[in-house]
């Protein structure tokens, strides 16, 4: 990605940086949430949130590095796909999660 | 800003990883979800190795159809459980034989395969001999210097579909009504599917597309509905399927013996008419290969039940 | 940031999920890993394009976004409505 002269393309690339770096995290902590939280329906409710804005942060870091608009446009696109579909799935994966609740309760 | 083996060699680690955990994990449900992710990571190698197509469709296929053909697979094999058959005496010593033989033998290739890599013995790359619209290298190779094994392939594929057909299973009637939140998901993403999949085939000459992820699209799409409770009516009638599912292969064979009497060489293409027989070949494969493997997906549903009481 | 750096970033932020496979105890728990792995892997395809197709990663990453959903909803569907599925095995 060649560095274009100018304040303004640095303030960019830090702004692309930091946001790509948030993503990160937070996909880093929706994993960490799928590993330590206790229960079903809680590591959902973190998964689903922290994975979509993730993704969120990570199209928008990339966005700014895009040279037209079109492409910036399928980033977002996809987004909102991701998002549309995690909507419902995670409320069906919810319903099932509630009848599978395991008869014994181990930490 | 990394060296290329950084993200490469986890790349690949995790791959062979995820490929022994597969065929090692006791629990059947669990190797199927080892398998999505398999195909997800494999996706992602196939864009480092610079093979956009070969990743489109493999995202296509493991993410939409593989791992809902499996899961639907294991729920139907769990409901209706298969009597087990006594093994004729000396067939498993024969199998083993069998068995043993095959791994010799691709041991053996992947040798000579590693060996040509390390040697940088590169296999010749073939040129496209007529430039026009079809600018993307895997399509020309696919519908047009080797267009004799996709016509092949497309028939293996029907051939699949006649081998569980032969099983006699019948159609799964339509499973009862799907909760809200998956209705509206159907209604939404169906149709873009749908979009996307003629996108993925328009598109197949020039850039990033062709048949067989335009179909892999297609089917999920038709998977999805009919998880969603829609019942496919034009999929209903058998012959129906039966032509659908066989026009791909019949309309790929005619076009190449009207070509064999046109210019005297099977699926010899004429100069002018390329680019257009071969979008037709394709858009007719498309319909042919989702069909197949939405009919593929049903046959292996677990049967309805007839109702007793509530449901 | 290169898009092979962020790759590698992703990659080690999700990898480890994997556990969860292993230890359950539900089946929509390790449902769960696949969706986890499904929106990285946008992420993934995302930032592998980056470093080498743009064109490529981004139209992968469509599919993958709009497919992921599938095998979910086949797990509900089908898995999770067995008969006699009310507790958790598998």
């Amino acid at each position: 990605m060649p560095p274009a002269p100018g304040m303004g393309a640095t303030m960019a690339e830090l702004l692309s940086l930091s946001l790509l770096a948030a993503g990160v995290f937070f996909f880093a902590a929706g994993t960490v949430a799928l590993l330590r939280f206790p229960d079903t329906l809680t590591r959902l409710h973190a998964l689903t949130k922290a994975d979509n804005l993730g993704l969120g942060l990570i199209v928008l870091g990339l966005a700014l590095r895009t040279t037209q608009p079109a492409e910036a446009g399928v980033l977002l696109l996809i987004w909102l796909l991701a998002l549309t579909a995690s909507g419902p799935v995670g409320s069906l994966l919810g319903g099932v999660a509630a009848r599978q609740e395991p008869k014994d309760r181990r930490s | 800003m990394i060296p290329a083996w950084a993200l490469d060699g986890p790349l690949a680690a995790l791959l062979l990883w995820l490929a022994w955990r597969v065929l090692r994990v006791e629990d059947l449900f669990q190797a199927g979800v080892l398998f999505i992710v398999f195909g997800l990571l494999l996706a992602v190698v196939w864009l480092r190795l610079h093979a956009p197509d070969v990743a489109l469709a493999e995202a296509a296929i493991g993410a939409g159809v593989t791992g809902a053909l499996y899961i639907n697979t294991l729920a139907g094999m769990e409901a209706h459980p298969a009597e087990p058959e006594p093994a004729p005496a000396g067939w498993a010593a024969a199998s083993r034989w069998l068995a043993g033989l095959l791994s010799v033998v691709l041991a053996l290739l992947m040798t000579v395969l590693a060996l040509r890599l390390v040697l940088a013995v590169p296999p010749p790359v073939p040129t496209t001999p007529v430039a026009g619209k079809l600018t993307n290298p895997v399509t020309a190779v696919l519908l047009d210097l080797r267009s004799y094994d996709t016509l092949l392939e497309t028939a293996v594929l029907v051939e699949a579909l006649m081998g569980v057909w032969i099983l006699g299973r019948p159609l799964a009637a339509a499973p009862h009504t799907a909760p809200e939140a998956l209705r509206g998901l159907v209604r939404v993403l169906v149709p873009v599917m749908v979009v996307v999949s003629g996108a993925l085939l328009w598109n197949g000459g020039g850039g990033t597309g062709g048949a067989f992820q335009a179909a892999a699209v297609l089917a999920a799409a038709g998977i999805l509905a009919r998880l969603g409770g829609h019942s496919l009516p034009f999929l209903h009638h058998p012959r129906r399927r039966a032509a659908l599912a066989g026009a791909g292969t019949a309309f790929f064979l005619a076009v190449g013996l009207v070509l064999m009497a046109v210019t005297g060489s099977f699926l010899g293409y004429p100069a002018g008419g390329r680019d257009w027989l071969v979008l037709a070949i394709e858009a007719v494969a498309t319909l042919s290969l989702a069909t197949v493997l939405v009919v593929l997906f049903e046959a292996t549903s677990p049967r309805q039940r007839p109702p007793e009481g509530d449901p | 940031m290169s898009g092979e750096l962020l790759a590698l970033l992703l990659l080690a932020a999700v990898a480890p999920g994997l556990a969860r496979l292993a230890y359950g105890p539900t089946s929509a728990d390790r449902m769960l890993v696949a969706q986890l792995l499904g929106s990285a892997g946008v992420a993934l395809t995302l930032a592998v394009g980056a470093a080498g197709i743009p064109e490529g990663g981004r139209t992968v990453a469509l599919i993958l976004a709009l497919l992921a959903a599938v095998s979910g909803v086949a797990f509900v569907r089908r898995h999770a409505a067995r008969p006699g599925d009310g507790g958790d095995h598998g």
